[in-house]
């Protein structure tokens, strides 16, 4: 073995680097607080989200008329389609509430903070990804959820001003939603959101590598700020065993309610209420409260605002503390996000 | 896995010595949990991406022409359109074949993939022969090897003949 | 910060969005979800009912003048191998004597109808069909009524039709197996057509029209003539109001005799039970794959011989639990 291992060593100089990635070393304090398994965890879930990815696209076809039976041939005939399916489907919103949770550690621990303000723009970049997957991904299907989404979702690009038409046909890849629409949507979410986000994990676990571990913000955690264990096999365990538990969530969710496919599309039914994924719930529900005069602020301004306060706040929240307790207005302008998000979300179920 | 760890620099801190003593045992249950998923996932991806492939093929009689327009004597080339499922799209399955009567009475049915590469065999008549374009194979009218590298016989296909046509089981 | 309950705590947030976003939680209207059972049976009475929920399902005529039919409650069950449907309906009068002959003691008079019931299921993924209902294949818009037709419009589009008739199938406990494809030629009025196989019922008429040609050998005034026990028609064995049934049934063999039935009528009320094999392998029958859902029309026929029937203008589903 260490024959084979030094040949190989010698020839690729991998040894080293290896090394020194496994054996670097975690404070305890960063170790024994469970908090800190959530970025792993969304690292695990979207290789997740990856394999099964790849071999959802064996049987894909990414046409209008052969999509949906497909889909339907995956997901009640094909041996394990149900499975890799359902690990997929509800992978997608298991991806969300993990970045989400994973953002929020790092924004109550004041972690934005020089000198790790790339990393938190790479993890903002990160989130809006992940929606992307989320939102070119249930078009796929075909059906009448996935084709009302996205002909809504891409309507509300057309409500920009002065550019939202332009806008909305290179969505579309056309003025209506067709075969031009799903190859774009396909070859965006299998090729270039992948190519992205492969990109954005290297820099963000880059970044987190050159800067280490934030610092302490309790007592109890700078006590422990000087002792330390080596990455494999301790913190790599709580990730695998935490990563194993979400797989098992994961395949139950799969055999007790089969990923949803509904009805094939149809452009002309007149009765179908569009409702996008549950993670788009709570804009869903705040457009219904915007006039139409003032439908620009809540497709445009809206959403710009929260883009950009994100990009924002480590250039405008400079200062050393880092306690969230210490710290009222980061804090309350968080809870007041999870609040209304929550909140429009419940209003819209 | 190398259990020299370097000691750290004394500015920063220290390894947890405690901990050290967890080590082995905790990289065999890392390795555990690991082979357990790996086993799982490769296993169960395996057989999804297997998925239907190897089901055996199902014969179907097909039409392939009426009695009175096949020509006695001579080899026809016919083509035949059968409805088939494939995988997930309801389909217009086509092919060629060859058929040759010498009394209007039984036929000899080959399928014109030449059993070397694949390829379609041409009907050569002046030759009297199958030829295949491929790599120079040759085949009697009967489908037998003449010369070239195929290994056996064109395939010969079960007739019938029903309500005054050829039918070939596929 | 205490951490150790953060797992559990993401675990049920997880599982919480994910069930959520899983689809609605409670079963819209005009869905009929078939129970999973040990042993699916065809008996009406059976406890296994008791689980079922039951749908009810408003039906409508296509004529808007006409008036409306009566509230179809439905249930379903299933096992491995079966589906059974069970449908309940108020209907006036029992009417099962279709084209059936009155003897007034020197001629016969050649009249009456029956009550139906029919299903339809689509055995492909049609987007309209699902969105919109039965009512794309029931080309009804047109003001003239004669031009109207059933069927569908492309050979790709064909639809497995459960025709229960009190009469024709009833009295031998089946449903007529059929299916509808496109119309044969330009010019006919449907594209119905029966799945393939032997059987079925044959007019009882003499050559000349005007009496029945059998009757039954056992009991003149039954009900049923059953092919293979009719006798020639002897009016000494006829008392002056005796009905002669206006067929000769045979049972379907075949993909036409896919579907049984059980029916009874009683306090103003019809009971019909009817089952199919999940998958019968025959190509003209919709294979069953639970728990993948399936729209369907339904259709009630009140003492119709003809195509006056009331339907749900609704899609319908079949769903699975």
């Amino acid at each position: 073995m260490s024959k084979i291992g030094d040949w190989i060593d010698k020839r690729t100089g991998l040894g080293g680097p290896i090394r020194g990635f496994l054996n670097y070393p975690v404070p305890k304090y960063v170790h024994q607080n469970v908090l800190y398994i959530l970025g792993g965890l969304t690292l695990i879930m979207f290789m997740l989200q990856a394999v099964t990815g790849i071999m959802l696209a064996f049987y894909f076809d990414p046409s209008p008329e052969g999509a949906y039976n497909s889909v339907d041939f995956i997901t009640y005939q094909l041996p394990l389609g149900w499975l890799i399916r359902g690990i997929h489907h509800y992978g997608s919103g298991a991806m969300v509430i993990l970045v989400a949770l994973h953002m929020l550690r790092t924004y109550f621990f004041s972690a934005y903070k020089k000198p790790r303000e790339i990393n938190w723009l790479t993890g903002v970049l990160l989130l809006f990804v992940t929606l992307a997957f989320g939102f070119t991904g249930y078009l796929l299907p075909w059906d009448q959820k996935g084709y009302w989404a996205t002909r809504v979702g891409t309507q509300i690009a057309g409500s920009v001003p002065l550019i939202g038409d332009t806008l909305m046909q290179l969505m579309r890849g056309g003025p209506n939603l067709g075969q031009a629409t799903l190859t774009r949507f396909y070859a965006t979410h299998i090729l270039l959101l992948p190519a992205m986000i492969a990109l954005l994990i290297a820099v963000h676990i880059f970044q987190l590598r050159y800067h280490g571990m934030s610092p302490a913000i309790t007592e109890k955690s700078k006590a422990q700020s000087k002792s330390f264990v080596p990455f494999f096999p301790y913190w790599v365990l709580n990730d695998a065993i935490a990563g194993l538990g979400l797989l098992a969530l994961l395949v139950f969710l799969s055999a007790t309610q089969r990923a949803p496919l509904e009805f094939p599309a149809d452009p002309t039914s007149g009765n179908f209420v569009p409702r996008p994924e549950w993670y788009f719930l709570f804009y869903y529900q705040a457009l219904k409260y915007v006039p139409g005069a003032l439908e620009p602020v809540a497709t445009v301004l809206i959403p710009l605002f929260i883009f950009g306060s994100m990009i924002l706040l480590p250039f405008i929240d400079k200062g050393e503390e880092r306690r969230p307790w210490k710290k009222p207005v980061t804090t309350i302008a968080a809870i007041f996000y999870i609040v209304v998000i929550i909140g429009f979300t419940v209003l819209a179920l | 896995m190398s259990h020299d760890l370097e000691p750290l620099d004394p500015a920063k801190g220290a390894w947890d010595t405690k901990e050290m003593g967890r080590r082995r045992f905790l990289e065999v249950t890392f390795w555990s949990v690991t082979s357990v998923v790996t086993v799982g996932v490769v296993g169960s991806g395996g057989r999804f991406l297997v998925g239907n492939s190897l089901e055996p093929r199902t014969a179907n009689w097909v039409q392939i022409g009426k009695i009175a327009e096949l020509k006695v004597g001579a080899v026809n080339r016919v083509n035949y359109a059968m409805k088939a499922t494939d995988a997930w799209r309801e389909v217009e399955q086509k092919g060629a074949l060859y058929a040759y009567t010498a009394d209007g009475a039984s036929y000899t049915v080959l399928d014109g993939s030449c059993t070397h590469l694949g390829c379609i065999v041409q009907w050569a008549a002046s030759e009297n022969r199958f030829r295949c374009p491929c790599h120079a194979a040759e085949f009697t009218r009967e489908g037998e090897v003449m010369s070239g590298p195929p290994p056996k016989a064109l395939g010969r296909l079960e007739t019938k003949i029903q309500d005054g046509a050829l039918f070939a089981r596929i | 910060m205490n951490a150790k309950f953060l797992p559990i705590l993401i675990a049920s947030a997880i599982a919480l969005s994910a069930c959520a976003g899983a689809g609605p939680a409670t079963s819209p209207p005009n869905t009929l979800t078939a129970v999973k059972v040990d042993a699916a049976a065809m008996d009406a009475a059976a406890s296994f009912w008791a689980n079922a929920p039951k749908t009810e399902i408003a039906t409508k005529a296509a004529d808007k003048s006409a008036k409306d039919g009566p509230k179809i409650t439905l249930q379903a069950v299933y096992d491995s191998k079966n589906v059974v449907v069970r449908a309940e309906w108020a209907d006036s009068t029992e009417n099962t004597t279709r084209n059936a002959w009155t003897y007034n003691g020197t001629a016969f008079t050649r009249a009456g109808a029956q009550d139906r019931f029919a299903m339809n299921f689509p055995m492909g993924n049609y987007a309209s069909f699902s969105s919109k209902g039965c009512a794309v294949a029931c080309h009804s818009t047109d003001p003239d009524e004669a031009k109207w037709w059933m069927g569908s419009e492309s050979p790709d589009e064909r639809y497995d039709v459960w025709h229960w008739k009190s009469s024709e199938t009833g009295l031998v406990n089946q449903v007529d197996d059929q299916w509808w494809g496109p119309k044969d030629t330009i010019t006919s009025t449907t594209g119905r057509k029966n799945d393939a196989g032997t059987g079925g019922p044959v007019t009882n008429a003499s050559a000349d029209g005007k009496s029945p040609k059998f009757m039954n050998g056992k009991a003149p005034d039954a009900k049923l003539i059953l092919s293979g026990e009719e006798i020639p028609l002897d009016v000494t064995k006829l008392k002056a109001g005796a009905v002669i049934p206006g067929y000769v049934l045979a049972p379907f063999k075949g993909s036409r005799g896919d579907v049984a039935s059980k029916a009874t009528f009683a306090n103003g009320k019809w009971v019909l039970v009817f089952t199919r094999p999940l998958s019968t392998g025959n190509a003209d029958d919709l294979v069953f794959t639970p728990p993948k859902a399936v729209p369907f029309g339904l259709a009630v026929f009140d003492n119709a011989g003809d195509n006056d029937h009331t339907v749900s203008q609704e899609v319908l589903t079949l769903a699975w639990k």
